[in-house]
């Protein structure tokens, strides 16, 4: 017993030795504290971590990064937003600003808005719904992740089909596939609670003019024929030609990439991620992958941009200025320019000059610019305001074309509980 | 009788067999490539062989780092735990004192706000405080989960404990505290090993205290680097399960050592003195 | 001069004010703090609005809570019922077993110690529609012509989430019950074998009563932690297909992180709290009863 005790005693004694200085709080004076996403290019990250600490240095300030997850982003945020311990740089999302900036947490980056356009050219028009409210803007574009339509090439010209533009084609393309025997359900259009499904619902409703406020913001609900068509198209793969699993409903984010390239399905919005995964693992259906802008409806080509990188200067520091000058710094030619060109494609920049580089200027990279180019924001044809915002991320959209593929409700019951759903939440949260 | 024995192995083995096939797949998948991970090559057995992702681990992540963090805060957490529930349990089995049936009672209160809507409130108290970005945060979040079932788990294991036991050693000239420790103790050893296993292994899976409450990433503990590993659109999955692995052994090799001599080692000198 | 029963008195205080100071200072402001926002509008970063019992009638009317409750309650229920008999059986296995016992209880250990995010992520890959070892070995044995839909269907998605919770947790069980066992004195069995009396007699007569409080505190402990599972279900169907597999961890984290209303998120966990305030009450005067 008491040779245990003793050996027990002596492990105790040196963790604690080593544990004196976890166990010290960090001390934070004059530190600048930076949020980011962690991306799946670790490359990349480096580079802007790099860049990042190189205008910290020339401003002469310390600066601590922390890393988070996709799916761990809001966890923390929320945390910090309610703990008034936002940091002094944060990287928020596409509704980020849009929550942050009508608490009134977020400072005007106007001003630097204005020094990145002197480098980089004028943010486009279509990425400011996002970050400029009243006049101002509350925070700086940093890049996008466009969604466009994966396709595989091979299969396309064993069934004598021409690269869909409409969803219509998509689905008739689809069913061909399955029709002969080559997979079983090619239509990977997951309706899930990720990106890779309320992304594209999106697009789906707006390309068939069922967008659910006005160009002011203001609601008036999924008119009730364009709505039904648009939940038609999105249901038919699963409950009619069965050209889609029930299973893609529960896929998380990375699950459609790995089905795609193990030759599972035909069809998937993506990210440019999986061109990046393919050629780092010299995939053999490199060759057979291929990308098209997201397809087309009765009411035009509406593409939602969901996916937008935004940098953002909290009130809760004592370090505005400097934190904007930093943020200033990164975004300068030099700096962006680095961290674009050694994204492998990933990071779409939403300013015009980088936009026009040739590094842009391959087949799959014009695809992605013109997504980009065309894509509207969460909360078209209006702003994205904290509503909109809502509406997003409580999954209105998906759960309305869930309740009619799983729980087999009818099509307008669905689509009257989303827009009783909808209008709910307009009549709670403020729409500035 | 062997009909028993025989049913005895039979069950091991069959649970043996339901733990296996996803521990294979965890363990085969660490030594793959992203490659053949990808590609779904090579399903049962890795070729090429590789260790790229456990190198990967220490040279381009922090994994080391994390280790270090969760056995600190497991540790310190599991003692702390252990320490304060044993006192709890042993006064709510062996000594009386008003109000005792119902403090018993409110112990378990902690259990009814589920921890995923309690870390804001925590969080503040912490920054009320002014103590945060360390892992004593967490050595401190963490028995507020633990002391409850702690404390009844050992009032479980004090109450089979024959009192006259104890009454021995007190008519001997012991006191409480040493009837405690003498008696009592070894006797519950393997009770005493049963909650600190609980204590370490929830302590060291915990992800989302120590996601909030630590901002350094040089602090950051196993499940939050883990869950790096899983970036939205990708999961790098030979690092992941590599790290799984690792992450585990050693709790395993822990747990066999003490069991084999905390529990037969203490309980064979209680029983002979 | 302090008599023997103030002594103990005082002792008792002075043994549980540990327990007591730590919980008081840690968790009864979180407690109450939660039943408070329980009863406002709350979004988060905007200051509390008191509403009273508005969340609750909307989270009452609302059929997606139903079918929350619904699930939490089917989820934790098989879970638990089904950790409890593998449990019970690896303990009394292990129980007598000699040979490679250490070794056979680590092993067993195993799925309780793997990073719970791991154990998660492998079942969601084990039981992928394509690319997933249980499909490709059912196909590969004949059992099936296609892939079993196990994410998908919804039934089956929920069958899917309470094995992994199953294989995940049944250890705690295994380990807790083993160690009671080891508890239970040698000579009440051989006074029982004496008498002639059979196995299942031995277990239901012996066993079962002498670790009973074991049993009540574990499973207790087991079915709070499981109601409030998180990690299982989000990572292998978010919830999905559509709400069938949606509880109360992932509806919480829907209301109070996603959308950002932490008033209706918390109202959502109380709603819990009568069933779970039932089930302590119950264990512990079962196990207060026992005593006496």
């Amino acid at each position: 017993m008491t040779t245990f005790v003793k050996r027990l005693a002596i492990v105790v004694a040196l963790l604690v030795v080593s544990a004196a200085a976890a166990l010290i709080p960090a001390s934070a004076a004059g530190k600048l504290s930076l949020w980011r996403l962690k991306t799946y290019i670790p490359p990349a990250d480096k580079i802007l971590d790099a860049n990042a600490q190189e205008c910290a240095k020339k401003a002469g300030v310390e600066l601590a990064i922390q890393t988070y997850t996709f799916d761990d982003m809001w966890t923390k945020y929320t945390a910090a937003i309610e703990s008034r311990t936002l940091p002094d740089i944060a990287e928020l999302d596409a509704v980020g600003p849009a929550r942050l900036a009508n608490l009134g947490r977020l400072t005007d980056v106007s001003d630097v808005v204005g020094a990145v356009t002197k480098d980089l050219g004028p943010v486009l028009a279509n990425a400011e719904g996002a970050v400029k409210f009243g006049g101002k803007f509350f925070a700086v574009p940093h890049y996008a992740i466009p969604l466009v339509l994966f396709y595989r090439k091979d299969i396309l010209a064993k069934v004598g089909a021409e690269p869909p533009d409409t969803w219509e084609e998509i689905q008739q393309v689809s069913d061909k596939v399955k029709k002969a025997g080559i997979q079983d359900f090619p239509n990977g259009f997951p309706w899930n609670r990720t990106g890779d499904g309320y992304d594209p619902a999106m697009s789906l409703l707006w390309s068939y003019g069922a967008a659910w406020v006005d160009k002011s913001g203001k609601f008036v609900g999924i008119p009730k024929a364009q709505g039904l068509d648009a939940l038609k198209m999105a249901t038919r793969s699963y409950l009619v030609e069965k050209t889609s699993a029930f299973d893609y409903l529960s896929w998380s984010g990375s699950t459609n990439n790995e089905s795609f390239m193990a030759g599972k399905i035909t069809f998937t919005p993506n990210g440019p991620s999986i061109l990046f995964q393919e050629e780092s693992t010299q995939h053999p259906l490199q060759k057979d992958t291929a990308i098209k802008l997201m397809p087309k409806g009765p009411a035009g080509r509406n593409l939602a941009l969901t996916f937008v990188m935004n940098w953002a200067v909290p009130v809760d520091g004592k370090s505005q200025k400097e934190a904007k000058a930093l943020v200033a710094c990164v975004m300068s030619r030099e700096p962006f320019m680095k961290y674009m060109t050694g994204s492998f494609r990933q990071a779409v920049p939403l300013f015009a000059k980088p936009l026009d580089d040739g590094y842009w200027n391959t087949p799959t990279g014009r695809i992605i610019v013109d997504t980009v180019k065309q894509g509207h924001p969460v909360g078209w044809p209006g702003p994205t305001t904290p509503a909109a915002a809502e509406v997003i991320s409580s999954n209105v959209l998906t759960d309305m074309i869930t309740r009619v593929i799983v729980d087999k409700a009818a099509p307008d019951v669905a689509l009257d509980e989303a827009n009783k759903r909808i209008k709910e939440i307009y009549d709670r949260v403020p729409v500035k | 009788m062997r009909q028993a024995t025989l049913a005895r192995y039979l069950v091991l083995a069959l649970i043996l067999a339901i733990v296996f096939v996803p521990m294979y797949w965890i363990v085969v998948t660490s030594f793959k490539t992203g490659r053949q991970i990808l590609l779904s090559e090579n399903v049962y057995v890795p070729r090429p062989f590789t260790i790229s992702n456990y190198v990967y681990l220490f040279e381009e992540s922090r994994f080391a780092l994390w280790i270090r963090n969760s056995a600190i805060t497991a540790t310190a957490s599991t003692l702390l735990s252990l320490a304060i529930g044993t006192l709890g349990a042993y006064a709510l089995t062996r000594l009386r004192f008003p109000g005792r049936r119902t403090f018993g009672g409110l112990v378990l209160v902690t259990y009814l706000v589920p921890p995923g809507l309690m870390f804001i409130p925590l969080y503040q108290t912490f920054i009320r405080m002014g103590y945060t970005d360390s892992l004593g945060t967490l050595i401190l979040a963490y028995p507020t989960f633990l002391v409850p079932f702690v404390t009844w788990l050992l009032m479980g294991f004090f109450r089979s404990i024959p009192r006259e036991l104890e009454e021995a050693a007190l008519v001997d000239g012991a006191t409480r505290v040493q009837a405690l420790f003498r008696v009592v103790l070894p006797l519950a050893a393997p009770g005493l090993l049963a909650a600190g296993l609980f204590c370490f292994t929830l302590s060291w899976n915990e992800f989302l205290y120590a996601l909030i409450f630590i901002a350094d990433d040089s602090l950051k503990t196993l499940p939050v680097g883990l869950s790096e590993f899983v970036v939205s659109d990708f999961a790098f999955w030979g690092q992941l399960m590599a790290a799984a692995t690792l992450a585990s052994l050693p709790v395993i090799v822990v747990y066999i050592y003490l069991h084999k001599y905390m529990v037969q080692g203490l309980t064979a000198g209680a029983v002979k003195g | 001069m302090l008599t023997d029963r103030h002594r103990e008195r005082l002792l008792g205080y002075a043994f549980i004010a540990p327990v007591a100071i730590f919980l008081l200072a840690l968790v009864a402001y979180p407690f109450l703090s939660a039943i408070y926002l329980s009863l406002t509008e709350k979004v988060v970063g905007y200051p509390a609005r008191f509403v009273g019992f508005r969340n609750y009638e909307t989270l009452f009317e609302s059929a997606r809570f139903r079918i929350v409750v619904r699930n939490s309650a089917v989820f934790t229920a098989a879970s638990i019922v089904v950790k409890l008999v593998i449990g019970m059986a690896m303990a009394l296995a292990l129980h007598k077993v000699v040979r490679g016992n250490q070794f056979i209880r680590g092993i067993l250990l195993l799925p309780w110690v793997i990073p719970t995010v791991v154990i998660a992520l492998t079942w969601k890959w084990l039981l992928d529609l394509f690319r997933g070892l249980v499909n490709v070995a059912l196909i590969d044995v004949g059992a099936v012509t296609r892939g079993v839909h196990w994410l998908g269907d919804p039934t089956l998605a929920m069958v899917s989430v309470v094995m992994a919770n199953v294989w995940r947790g049944f250890p705690f069980f295994g380990v807790s019950f083993l160690a009671a066992l080891q508890t239970v004195p040698q000579d009440l069995y051989d006074a029982a074998d004496v008498d002639g009396a059979g196995g299942w007699q031995k277990f239901w007569r012996i066993t079962l009563p002498s670790i009973k409080g074991v049993v009540a505190v574990v499973t207790l402990l087991s079915t709070i932690v499981t109601l409030n599972d998180f990690n299982i279900v989000f990572i292998m169907t978010r919830g999905g297909p559509g709400a069938a597999t949606h509880v109360f961890a992932t509806y919480g984290y829907e209301l109070g992180i996603m959308s950002q209303r932490w008033g209706l998120a918390m109202a959502s966990s109380m709603a819990s709290l009568p069933l779970v305030a039932l089930l302590i009450v119950g264990v512990v005067r079962y196990l207060h009863r026992e005593e006496d």
